[in-house]
């Protein structure tokens, strides 16, 4: 059926079986000249991806979104630049769409200077601002590998600015949306096309920046491919590329024999469907056999057929791979190849594996409380092999603002807020986490910009940004804390906000071995204040942290808790937003951190009095902030033995445990209480006992 | 005529360089770090003796002093620099700690980043505790928004002086823009604390350093000024008194990392950082433009970085708009220099997990213990080890024999390494050779390619003990095929102080639409473009008055930091005009824009519709010095450098299938005009040039040797 979704190509996120032609090429690869010959790619793609942060306009590419990778001729991503891996790796899936349906259709073919465009969320497995451009690369008509530059341009049409819209009802709703078309010929744009696209969103101004920037990024790397080919001969190229897939999977296999075999579970839930806040909950069950981990998410929360809620399947494995090839096996070759010990088990008809109508605008959110899932069932698979590695999640809740409008020049503008890139990392089981640390999907890239270079386009107006206390989740060692900011609107008469994210209901990233979570966050909207006129007079109310601003509300107006997501709405010139993102897991009992450490943090800021007293139990001379180690010692002594007197043995807790459930109307969706259990399944890697073609 | 004396100071020696007339002496003494100046007054008593003066006849002979110094790095390394406050805009306080959020990877070398695990923020300049808010701000557009309220910073300013600060750095959003609320709060803190009262404290504004958009990087560029440059002044100031005691009464320059040199009292302590290297690419470019070559890439590989410099078309126009200055992300306007962990002392490892691949570095053995060949201890393979079992250096000649290398250790260090992989000693140099000749010539095809040039254009400048044994395999992986081997190499940064003018550069931040985008119309309030110059240039005339010169004696160039509408990014162009007076005019620099950025990234990626704006403005000043010139030397006549042969030892060439009796030259007795083909060693006192076969190595009237690719 035309447009019907081709699962047969989502599902092969996995390498390829070598060709026999890969094969044979690959047969005499020496390690160590491969090296030398992968430094030279790796060195292609870096320069491809500083192109593409050069040259593009949106925050996803200002602010380092953005990832370059070559790709076997069958579309495996073999070389990519440091960053962003999962868009490396869902590339695959785009290269696969346009090999199945496009190199032998006689009104498309893939020929020599041809680029595709690719956004659809049914094959790359994530939301449509990820717009991915590829290029084949030929070398004497025969087809040897491809290069793919892919960038989140945040507009794109949806029905609310920014891409991801909260209010979406259904795919209908979330704008641009392109299985695979061609966008160049011969080496050049094609402008109709361009044009096309520029007459379907609110910045056509991004959007072209963005494009151009992808085809500057992939026409760079060709040029420097194709010497490199003509000197070493396509076919070892071709071996190359397979043989560095194939060397990722098996050091990884090799590093996981290393581990104990055993069974773990972790359950993420989510706070927000669409813009109810609602529970869904993403499981993971993994089990680690030999060589192979396999992952199953049997248990998850069914598809919400017409709210944001949903991931079309992909996406919530290949984000993995900014965890996998990031922290746990950094060390080796970023490719592909990092699936292939590994297999996933996602229940058809589910939100991280939803059917094709249901909006995916929000998949973001799925993928990020399913990587937390299969972080932690990891952490505690890997804690044995050494505490070293283990490390709680840095923040998931990917909140930050949506905006649209015209800007103070009379320019349209619409994107997402660069703070997203400002969460809290996860402590470690030596030291904390580190605050303000980067975005969680592309920590070795993305910033969270600077005040003056955003306002400098945005008819913003920032009252504070700073480090978010107590956003982290404490414990021996705390977490890093998140971003905490406030904006008005200014210069112009209006413009919409709204936001992206979850948890500001619930917990999002957990801590570990007695180490808290991170708490709920809020976002709040003040209208009809009197802001311009509090700052006109230099009133000292003027917040300069939220927690002052809920606290003495000595704005006025009035006060709307919106939370994350929220849709967005026209907010006038003087009215405020005030959110924040969040921190990380914390590591260990908090009563066990060295008061030394709380004191530090007291006069840095990131944590408050209150926790100091609370939560860590420490007594000290708020003035000096000097610790008065005898009471603290006494304090937490107190505390322990509280504590087991509130204690109770495991069966006791668990049989009252089980008895609570939330409201009727908080498990809307969830599916069936407490676990919902499926019958379909798609596989994605081999399962035992399932044929690999099932 | 006079002696001019250039001084580079690195981390294991000073190194000297002095002129006079035609002739020239170097030296090299070891850094004294606990106190510069001994060191110094040292080298200058060498160098005296070596043209039979006393240091007090020599100094008051003496023209000028030009200084690489390297007190800025040792104050931010050692982090002794003075306790100082910031006062900042309410609510942004903890701008400094956030950093742009990847704080914790600047500085750091690219491999020592990829593990997300084990990240770490570097410790701050100023702790938390003494940064302060005061209630003010101003808009993108300069507009009060909230007036500043002198009862309110008297109040953090009484806080900050019983923390015990001895300086303030104010860094308010937007200052660059409108520094009225910076300047307000100098004149309160100098009202409160004035100079007559021992309390007296230097304040520095942010606007006044760095006058650009992007409140972290320039409050950090600020904060660094401000942290290094009591130390500096002090350690300076003492330098010059005891000159001058011993009778040097000429003014001592300070070299730069704009590539220029300013005395004294016309150089901001940030602008030191850095310089040592770029003098030496400096040097490099005037050397390589009396001998017309335009496009070269200097290289300075010691034992355990490799640094990297841009000449296109025969100038240095590549800055680092956003330098880091230790840990710290700042934005003077530095001359590009990029540096990878790579060099002689580069520890070779096998990777178990990638099928036992041989890989080199990052790691390094440093100076101690070093090499396995030092025999100081080290015991793991480096680059030098694998040259020494390869037979490029020579063990008995290293640093002209000064220091016997132990080739048994360097052969034992090899076969420990070699024998997990199945490689025997001499397979596994050659790997650990071929391995790091890619990387650093990966990373110079990097550098060249990400200015939009083509590699094949450029000429390798192979500069440091170790770059010259390296050079030819590094041309080929960067695919070039000329490598220039300069005459002075061991003191290339001194030698490179000797090339350099007095330079200045003023910058403002200020966006202007040449194009409106929403309006689709130029630009047309000239003055208010022109204006922006004459500040700058006003600013320019001071320093020119004060270094002692004339304004015709001054050249001028004015750079605009540009870029397409929405771009966060901008490319430096030079501008066609200093002025503007016409529509004209706006649309030359906004061709010349285009023009740039289509050769930088291709014509498809030009996109003028979409509005063009100067983000920055920046006015350079050249002040012309007398320099040294090489001297021509008249072709000895005979191709074949007998008189320099040595004799021949047995060196490894992959091409030729093994080891081969190879021909053995002395630097020193090379002659204009002689003709080495490769395979071939040529040793020096501080370093060995290795031929490869299939390159010439031809000794140019000058002395530097060229060596080519056979065609």
């Amino acid at each position: 059926m035309p447009g019907a979704i081709d699962y047969e190509i989502s599902k092969r996120l996995h390498p390829e079986p070598p060709t026999e032609e890969e094969r044979r090429y690959m047969k005499d690869i020496e390690p160590t000249s491969a090296g030398i010959f992968l430094h030279k790619l790796h060195t292609i793609t870096s320069e491809g991806n500083e192109t593409l942060v050069k040259l593009g306009a949106s925050t996803g590419c200002r602010w380092g979104d953005t990832a370059c990778a070559i790709y076997t001729q069958l579309g495996d991503s073999a070389v990519c630049a440091s960053g962003l891996y999962f868009h490396s790796v869902l590339g695959s899936t785009d290269i696969k769409y346009i090999m199945k349906y496009w190199l032998n259709d006689p009104s498309v073919g893939v020929k020599p200077g041809d680029a595709f465009f690719c956004n659809s969320p049914y094959i790359r497995g994530t939301h449509p601002p990820d717009m991915g451009i590829y290029a084949p690369v030929f070398y004497k008509d025969k087809l040897i590998c491809w290069i793919g530059a892919v960038v989140h341009t945040g507009e794109c049409g949806a029905c609310e600015p920014g891409g991801m819209p909260t209010g979406s009802r259904s795919m209908y709703d979330e704008g641009l949306q392109v299985p695979a078309l061609k966008i160049a010929e011969n080496y050049r744009l094609k402008e109709d096309v361009l044009n096309y696209f520029n007459h379907m969103v609110r910045d056509p101004r991004a959007m072209t920046l963005d494009i151009k920037a992808r085809m500057a990024c992939l026409r760079v790397a060709e040029k420097r491919l194709r010497p490199v080919i003509e000197k070493v001969t396509p076919e070892y190229l071709m071996g190359l590329l397979r043989y560095v897939i194939q060397l990722t999977g098996d050091a990884a296999r090799q590093r996981i024999s290393q581990w104990t075999d055993g069974r773990y579970n972790f359950v993420q839930f989510i706070d927000a469907v669409g813009a109810l806040h609602r529970l869904t909950k993403v499981a993971v069950t993994l089990e680690k056999k030999g060589d192979h981990l396999y992952f199953d998410y049997d248990g998850t929360s069914p598809e919400v057929f017409d709210r944001v809620a949903n991931s079309p399947g992909a996406g919530v494995i290949g984000v993995n791979t900014v965890y996998l090839l990031g922290h746990l096996f950094y060390d080796l070759p970023h490719n592909s190849g990092i699936l292939e010990p590994m297999s996933f088990r996602l229940p058809e008809g589910t939100i991280v594996n939803a059917s094709r109508e249901s909006p995916k605008a929000g998949c973001a959110y799925v993928h990020e409380a399913g990587s937390l899932s299969v972080q932690y069932v990891l952490q505690n698979l890997i804690y044995g092999a050494g505490p070293d590695r283990t490390e709680a999640a840095g923040n998931r809740g990917f909140d930050t603002l949506s905006y649209g409008g015209i800007n103070q020049y009379g320019e349209p503008f619409a994107d997402a807020g660069a703070e997203m890139n400002g969460i809290g990392f996860g402590a470690r089981s030596y030291k904390d986490g580190v605050d303000v640390a980067g975005a969680y999907f592309a920590p070795l890239t993305s910033e969270p910009g600077e005040v003056e270079s955003l306002e400098s386009h945005l008819p913003f107006l920032y009252l504070y940004r700073g480090f978010h206390q107590d956003s982290c989740g404490h414990g021996k060692f705390r977490g890093g804390v998140g971003m905490d900011y406030a904006v008005k609107i200014h210069a112009v008469p209006a413009a919409a906000l709204g936001t992206w994210g979850f948890g500001s209901k619930i917990t999002l990233s957990q801590g570990l071995f007695g180490g808290y979570g991170v708490p709920a966050l809020p976002f709040i909207a003040v209208s009809r204040s009197n802001m311009d006129e509090m700052l006109r007079n230099t009133d000292p109310k003027v917040p300069s942290s939220s927690r002052m601003l809920y606290q003495e509300q000595g704005v006025n107006g009035r006060y709307v808790l919106r939370g994350y997501p929220a849709v967005a709405e026209m907010t006038k010139e003087g009215d405020l937003v005030a959110g924040g993102t969040g921190g990380g897991g914390g590591y260990g009992d908090p009563i066990g951190r060295d008061p030394a450490l709380v004191m530090k943090d007291l006069e840095n800021g990131t944590i408050s009095a209150w926790a100091a007293r609370n939560v860590y139990k420490v007594v000290y001379d708020e003035k000096r902030l000097a610790v008065d180690e005898e009471k603290t010692r006494a304090l937490r002594e107190r505390e322990r033995n509280d504590r087991k007197s509130r204690g109770k043995p495991f069966a006791e807790f668990e049989k009252d445990w089980l008895k609570k459930k939330p409201g009727d109307e908080t498990l809307e969706f969830y599916g069936v209480w407490p676990t919902p259990k499926y019958e379909t399944f798609s596989y994605f890697g081999h399962w035992p006992g399932i044929a690999d073609n099932e | 005529m006079g002696y001019t004396v250039n001084v580079d100071v690195g981390g294991t020696f000073m190194d000297f360089f002095v002129t006079k007339g035609e002739k020239y002496v170097t030296t090299k003494v070891p850094t004294t770090a606990y106190e510069l100046g001994v060191g110094f007054i040292r080298g200058l008593e060498e160098c005296a003796e070596k043209d039979g003066q006393t240091l007090e006849r020599f100094l008051a002979e003496t023209e000028v002093i030009k200084y690489c110094t390297t007190i800025g790095t040792n104050i931010l390394i050692e982090h002794t620099g003075p306790k100082l406050g910031l006062i900042t805009t309410r609510g942004f306080e903890d701008t400094i700690f956030i950093g742009r959020g990847r704080q914790w990877a600047d500085g750091l070398p690219s491999a020592d980043v990829q593990d997300v695990t084990s990240i770490e923020k570097p410790v701050p300049l100023i702790p938390r505790r003494l940064v302060v808010g005061v209630r003010e701000r101003i808009d993108y557009a300069g507009n009060i928004v909230m007036p500043l309220v002198k009862e309110d910073v008297l109040e953090q300013l009484r806080y900050l002086v019983d923390q015990g600060v001895r300086g303030f750095v104010v860094s308010l959003l937007w200052s660059f823009i409108n520094p009225a609320h910076e300047m307000q709060i100098r004149s309160i803190i100098e009202e409160e604390f004035p100079e007559v009262y021992l309390g007296n404290m230097p304040v520095i504004l942010s606007s006044e350093i760095s006058p650009k958009e992007g409140e972290y990087v320039r409050t950090m560029t600020a904060i660094v000024n401000a942290y290094i440059h009591v130390g500096f002044v002090e350690q300076i100031s003492a330098l010059c008194s005891d000159l001058l005691d011993r009778g040097y009464k000429k003014p001592l320059l300070l070299c730069d990392n704009v590539g220029g040199c300013a005395k004294v009292a016309r150089t901001k302590a940030i602008s030191t950082y850095g310089a040592s290297p770029v003098s030496g690419l400096c040097g490099a470019a005037r050397l390589c433009a009396g001998v017309n070559l335009p496009n070269v890439v200097f290289t300075d590989a010691g034992g355990t970085s490799f640094d990297i410099g841009l000449i296109t078309d025969g100038s240095i126009t590549h800055y680092d708009l956003y330098p880091t200055v230790d840990r710290w992300r700042t934005q003077i306007t530095a001359i590009k220099i990029t540096s990878i962990g790579a060099g002689g002392g580069s520890i070779a490892w096998l990777n178990p997990l990638l099928g036992n691949r041989l890989e080199v570095g990052p790691a390094s053995a440093k100076s101690l213990p070093g090499p396995a060949c030092y025999d100081l201890g080290g015991e793991a393979a480096t680059v030098t080890d694998a040259d020494v079992v390869l037979g490029y250096v020579n063990p008995d000649y290293f640093l002209g024999g000064k220091f016997k290398l132990n080739k048994e250790k360097a052969v034992k260090a090899l076969k420990d390494l070699g024998g997990k992989s199945g490689l025997d000693e001499v397979a596994a140099a050659m790997t650990i050779k071929k391995v790091i000749d890619a990387k650093m010539g990966n990373e110079i095809f990097k550098e060249v390619a990400l200015k939009g040039y083509e590699p094949s254009e450029f000429t390798v400048f192979a500069g440091g003990g170790a770059g010259p044994g390296h050079c030819c395999g590094v041309a080929v992986a960067a695919e070039m095929s000329k490598i220039i081997v300069p005459p002075i190499s061991s003191v290339a940064g001194a030698y490179g102080a000797s090339t350099l003018d007095i330079v200045h550069s003023y910058e403002k931040s200020k966006n202007t639409r040449l194009f409106d985008y929403a309006k689709g119309t130029y630009f047309s309030d000239f003055e208010a473009f022109n204006a922006i110059i004459s500040g700058l240039k006003e600013l320019a005339i001071r320093d020119i008055i004060l270094e002692g010169f004339k304004e015709e004696q001054a050249t001028f160039r004015l750079e605009l930091e540009m870029r397409y509408g929405m771009q966060w990014r901008s490319a430096p162009v030079e501008s066609p005009l200093l002025t503007i007076h016409s529509t004209d005019d706006v649309k030359k620099v906004c061709d010349t824009f285009t023009e740039v950025f289509s050769r930088m990234y291709s014509p498809e990626a030009a996109f003028p519709q979409g509005g063009v704006e100067v983000e920055t403005y920046r006015l350079f000043v050249y002040l012309p010095l007398p320099h040294f010139l090489l001297t021509q030397h008249e072709d000895a006549g005979e191709k074949t450098p007998r008189a320099a042969l040595k004799g021949q030892r047995d060196a490894y060439w992959e091409k030729l299938g093994g080891f081969r009796p190879t021909d053995i030259y002395q630097w020193d007795r090379l002659r204009a005009g002689n003709v080495i083909p490769g395979p071939a060693v040529i040793e020096s006192d501080n370093t060995t040039v290795v031929i490869e076969p299939d390159w010439t190595f031809t000794m140019a009237p000058e002395l530097y040797g060229m060596i080519t690719l056979n065609s």
